[in-house]
């Protein structure tokens, strides 16, 4: 295939956030009418390719070509003018005005060049046209909000093709899609596709993307593996592909036999997850796996207090609890190492210092008068100990690499002398040599006896490091395996 | 226990209750509540309340507030009044005081939309410049306008078809910013922005205009509103407008266009304008004291925010509730 | 080396300013000195107590505008009971006054979530309306001697001309309180964290409902106690009392370098504040400009003030990150 055949073609594409490259280097062409799956884990870079290409995102390096020619700025509206189109993972529509109103947002037909009067009937008109061309008889001057999860995402789809696209990304559009509503968007994409519309399909379901799709991408780690047509890519191999990265010793990790139960869930719902049961013992890291969005975050804020849970009991220390408050579950020494470190983890105006003995004022200071000297020598103690790099512990949080940063967050429940630990995606964002010494951490705690409850979306840290890993699916727990029963391919079957 | 039911009501109807229901209670409690020329007086209060919650209601819809409109209505009463004393036209008078709005406005406008500062700081601070200039031009004096033009414009005699000039204004105001607001672009997208900015800027839309043409326009109204007041009793004092502010904003929260913005429009305002005029009205007509009405009005107040704020929270529950399952 | 002068010059700039100002003024005043202290002796006490108050409200990460109305009706209340010859009773009654409505803003922020600003703003609405319905325009005064001593009597006097007046004194001793909680105390941390993080402040398990309530408890004490100094200064209750001080307040606390997006700065900060505003203040006379210019250049002032802070913090995070 010639260069020049390609409508859209990215080069050499880098991308990093807070000094962590999530694309090394991505090149990819998109052939005018096709359908080009994207897939790849959780974090492996397909959203922030795909937001650079939209003009969302600014890259760092590399460059975009739009039929041949190179577009030098890519911002929102260059990208729409040029044809591109993009449905975003997250909802992007606004809940009380109409579905007609949604979809031409920012782009109304105008019947009056003075007033800029806004044309409702061309709009509605259209608007039926286009919801009609996806198969979907609705009314068009419905408000969205009163409309349930697949058909806004219908109208996120309508959204997309009311644009004379030639490029069309899809992010995930059948996350929240039921099988007939499948249907009829690939009945969709078929149409657009024949009419030489391109379409950049990101998906999870494997079975999909055989369906649809003519040629795949994998993306891993922020590089671009491998782009194959689809005939030569079974499922198994893309699986392999997906999740090619090398287990390697990394993790260190040392078993024990674990001891006293810490942590037991039975039957915990609210309206994210359902039924939900599970245990943590004394010396034992569990992970919980699955894809973004399957309710684990919030599985684990109702359990740390921080969100509530409507049915169901958390049994802490071997004691049943209904209801549950942060104030209580750091009382009885659990602590949240959460997945947002900067808005959560840590108070980034804050020095080292005042962040590590944060969690246990009321601890260290029993007659409520703070001593500089204590509080000092305890952050000294905990740098140390967790080798935080740093000229000083009055330096403020904000200053510090995102690994540092997250041993903080960790000494700051050392400190509170905490028994029971859940991280919530401990080395998001996290540079290579900054993980290693968190695994190390954590495999010290659960030597030290104490009980770890981790989220991960990367797998063989998942492997490398748990017990026993629990798969999440849409708010339920799917699958456990032990660790010598676990492999990457099983948790992912069970996970999408 | 009324007032949630009000905020619960189907598009207004509600309000409409709640009105009629104390139309009822006044005309009850004070004799010559339900007169013709009660009530006409009733409207010619409601419209000069409405043209300043008309742009209060811009303002919100984006999610913003604008503190200075009561402040921007006495400096610009202040402005027309002494010009007018000193011989000044009317044209240019009032083109000077709606000029003030406009100086306010776009400095609100741009402290918030380009500069990002604090909205309800910074117009706080607008309240007090507006205020302080107003107090320093009129040397904390009544300016008598002595003016026949103006006078011409508040004086009960200035009616047209049957009805009082100032309602006119105010149906002429409403009217325009009701067409604005549902059929232009310019409408459609300050629901986009205060909707959710970042849709708005994904769709390719620049949200600092947007900010800075509400505070505008909050402004002149306000301004506009000055002038009818200071037009009534021929004079302008440095305190005429105070409170506006307050009024105006409970107006919208009562209309339905909550603080969280994107939602709700002018019909609600037009309604609410009324129940507070009533209230306010009625409250005199029964002969309660003017502190005891303040106090009741800023309780009434109050409690619309309290419930503004709950019943919204519980309603972003329930649609993320209902969303997810 | 220069990036450390300019950190410290960015961080201490309100003392330079207030230095700054007290040279032009000595410059220009008769006699610099006396006029210094008179100045400092009789305003800034008052202002200093309420302004306090304010400034633990913003580093909370909110705002109290409620202060004025509460200082004029705990002082009310208060010199009704005094004027009978209940002093402590009704200095007593007047803080106790200051604490409730404290305690109704800080419900309404921590437990309805209504935004700072409409709330108390609200409650300033409300409060003040009711002084003007129970006062209806009355003023109290003749005040019994005992109470009067508070504002002409003097505890700490080093002869007969050298004596330091007892709102000065109470001023310090309230302000030393108010420091040492922010500073030394667990709660202070917390009202800081609050500030500055509440999400990642919940996480480690305070009640940061709490925090909040006290907060604004404290607020109000500190407004009845600036209502009460006032009354005795004045030998006078009256309605009007406060109608500038969440101006004032806002203005001394911006401008000593609290910035509004909380869990930053200090009373210290607000001491140099304040000072900058008594100094103003005093110019405005100085220079023959009418009191009626206060409200606008203070509205000119706060908004200065907040654009300064924001290029300030902008500044510092830029050269502290080496």
């Amino acid at each position: 295939m010639q260069e020049k055949d390609y409508i859209l073609e990215v080069k050499n594409i880098c991308k990093s956030f807070y000094g962590v490259e999530v694309l090394h280097n991505v090149d990819l062409g998109i052939r005018p009418g096709e359908v080009h799956a994207l897939v790849g884990e959780n974090g492996a870079g397909k959203s922030t390719l795909m937001k650079i290409i939209s003009g969302v995102l600014d890259k760092d390096k590399g460059e975009i070509l739009f039929e041949g020619k190179p577009v030098e700025r890519m911002d929102v509206n260059r990208a729409q003018d040029l044809g591109i189109s993009i449905i975003h993972q997250e909802f992007n529509l606004l809940p009380y005005r109409t579905i007609a109103q949604n979809i031409f947002l920012g782009r109304e037909p105008v019947k009056n060049k003075i007033l800029r009067t806004i044309d409702d009937d061309e709009m509605n008109r259209r608007s039926k046209e286009l919801l009609g061309f996806l198969g979907m008889e609705i009314d068009p001057r419905t408000r969205v909000g009163n409309l349930g999860i697949a058909q806004q995402q219908m109208v996120e789809v309508t959204k997309a093709i009311a644009v004379d696209s030639k490029v069309m990304i899809m992010d995930e559009p059948t996350a929240t899609l039921t099988k007939k509503e499948i249907d009829m968007l690939f009945e969709t994409i078929r149409k657009l596709k024949s009419q030489g519309v391109s379409i950049i399909y990101i998906s999870h379901r494997l079975e999909e993307i055989k369906e649809i799709a003519d040629r795949v991408s994998v993306l891993r780690d922020g590089y671009l593996i491998e782009t194959l047509n689809i005939e030569d890519a079974p499922q198994d191999l893309i699986i392999k592909l997906m999740v090619g990265r090398e287990i390697t010793n990394q993790y260190n990790r040392e078993y024990f036999t674990p001891g006293e139960e810490i942590l037991r869930v039975e039957n915990l719902s609210s309206y994210r997850f359902n039924n939900i049961n599970l245990s943590v013992r004394r010396n034992e890291i569990v992970g919980i796996s699955g894809l973004v969005g399957a309710g684990r975050t919030e599985v684990v804020k109702s359990i740390f207090g921080y969100d509530k849970f409507e049915k169901g009991s958390v049994y802490l220390f071997g004691k049943k609890y209904n209801r549950l408050n942060t104030r209580l579950t750091t009382g009885l020494g659990v602590g949240l190492i959460p997945e947002d470190r900067k808005t959560e983890g840590v108070i980034v105006t804050k020095p080292i210092r005042e962040n590590i003995v944060h969690a246990s004022l009321r601890k260290l200071f029993k007659r409520g008068l703070l001593d500089k000297e204590v509080e000092t020598r305890v952050a000294e103690e905990y740098r140390e100990k967790l080798n935080i790099v740093t000229n000083s512990i009055n330096k403020l949080v904000q200053f510090l690499s995102g690994g540092n940063q997250q041993k903080v967050v960790v000494g700051k429940w050392l400190c509170a002398e905490c028994d029971l630990l859940l991280f919530d995606e401990p080395t998001r964002g996290i540079d290579v040599g900054a993980r290693e010494e968190i695994y190390e951490i954590m495999n010290e705690l659960a030597k030290e006896g104490k009980a770890i409850l981790m989220i991960s979306s990367d797998m063989p840290e998942l492997l490398g490091l748990c017990d026993r890993i629990y798969v999440m699916k849409d708010g339920k727990i799917t699958a456990e395996f032990q660790k010598e029963e676990a492999t990457q391919e099983k948790i992912l079957a069970h996970s999408i | 226990m009324k007032k949630t039911k009000l905020l619960k009501g189907k598009e207004g109807l509600g309000l409409l209750v709640g009105i009629i229901v104390l139309f009822i209670f006044m005309s009850i409690f004070a004799d010559n509540f339900l007169s013709l020329y009660n009530m006409h007086n009733l409207l010619k209060d409601t419209s000069i309340l409405l043209i300043v919650a008309v742009g209060m209601t811009l303002v919100i819809l984006v999610a913003r507030i604008d503190m200075s409109v009561g402040s921007t209505m006495s400096l610009t009463a202040i402005v027309t009044t002494i010009l007018l004393r000193d011989g000044t036209h009317i044209v240019p008078a009032i083109i000077a005081g709606i000029l003030c709005g406009v100086l306010i406005g776009l400095l609100n406008g741009y402290l918030v939309g380009v500069q990002k500062l604090n909205h309800w700081v910074t117009t706080f601070a607008t309240l007090s410049l507006g205020k302080g200039l107003a107090l320093v031009i009129c040397d904390g004096q009544i300016i008598n306008a002595n003016s026949d033009h103006l006078k011409a414009i508040g004086h009960n005699s200035s009616v047209f078809l049957g009805l009082h000039v100032f309602i006119w204004i105010a149906a002429a105001i409403f009217v325009f910013m009701l067409y604005v607001l549902n059929k232009t672009k310019f409408g459609y997208k300050l629901y986009s922005v205060g909707g959710s900015e970042q849709t708005a800027t994904l769709a390719g839309m620049k949200t600092s205009t947007s900010y800075i043409s509400v505070y505008i326009i909050s402004g002149v109204l306000a301004s506009i509103a000055g002038i009818l007041l200071a037009s009534k009793a021929n004079n302008g004092n440095a305190t005429i407008g105070d409170g506006y502010e307050f009024n105006a904003i409970a107006t919208v929260l009562i209309g339905g266009t909550p603080f969280a913005g994107g939602r709700g429009g002018l019909t609600g305002t037009l309604l609410g304008a009324v129940l507070i005029s009533t209230l306010k009205n009625g409250l005199r007509f029964i002969g309660i004291t003017p502190s005891l009405q303040f106090v009741i009005i800023g309780v009434v107040i109050l409690i619309v925010i309290i419930v503004d704020v709950v019943f919204n929270e519980r309603r972003k529950l329930e649609e993320i509730r209902r969303v997810e399952q | 080396m220069k990036k450390k002068i300019w950190a410290h010059l960015l961080r201490n700039s309100s003392i330079i300013l207030l230095i700054v100002i007290v040279i032009v003024a000595s410059l220009n005043a008769n006699d610099p000195v006396e006029n210094f202290f008179t100045v400092m002796m009789s305003q800034a006490p008052f202002m200093l107590v309420y302004c306090l108050g304010m400034t633990l409200a913003i580093i909370r990460g909110g705002l109290d505008l409620s202060i004025g109305s509460v200082a004029a009706f705990s002082s009310y209340i208060g010199a009704l009971l005094i004027i009978e010859g209940y002093i402590v009773p009704g200095i007593i009654t007047a803080i106790a006054i200051g604490a409730a409505i404290g305690l109704f803003n800080g419900v309404l922020i921590s437990k309805i979530n209504v935004h700072p600003f409409i709330a108390t703003c609200g409650t300033n609405w409300v409060v003040r309306g009711l002084v003007l319905f129970i006062l209806a325009g009355k003023k109290i005064f003749g005040f019994p001697e005992g109470f009067k001593l508070i504002s002409t009597g003097s505890i700490v006097r080093f002869s007969n001309t050298m004596k330091i007046s007892n709102p000065f004194v109470i001023s310090i001793v309230i302000f030393l309180i108010v420091l040492f909680v922010l500073r030394k105390t667990v709660l202070g941390r917390q009202i800081y964290s609050v500030g500055a993080n509440p999400d990642a402040t919940r996480i480690t398990g305070v009640d940061t409902a709490i925090v909040t309530t006290i907060v604004y408890i404290m607020s109000g004490m500190l407004a009845a106690i600036a209502g009460i100094l006032y009354a005795a200064v004045l030998d006078c209750a009256e309605p009007t009392i406060g109608y500038e001080y969440g101006l004032m307040s806002i203005a001394a606390t911006l401008i000593g370098g609290t910035p509004l997006s909380g869990g930053k700065g200090g009373v210290a900060n607000t001491v140099v504040g304040v000072l900058i505003i008594v100094f103003l203040n005093n110019a405005l006379a100085v220079l023959g400009i009418s009191h009626l210019w206060q409200q606008a250049v203070f509205g000119i002032i706060i908004i200065f003030a907040a654009l300064i802070n924001r290029i300030k913090e902008r500044q510092l995070m830029l050269l502290e990150m080496y």
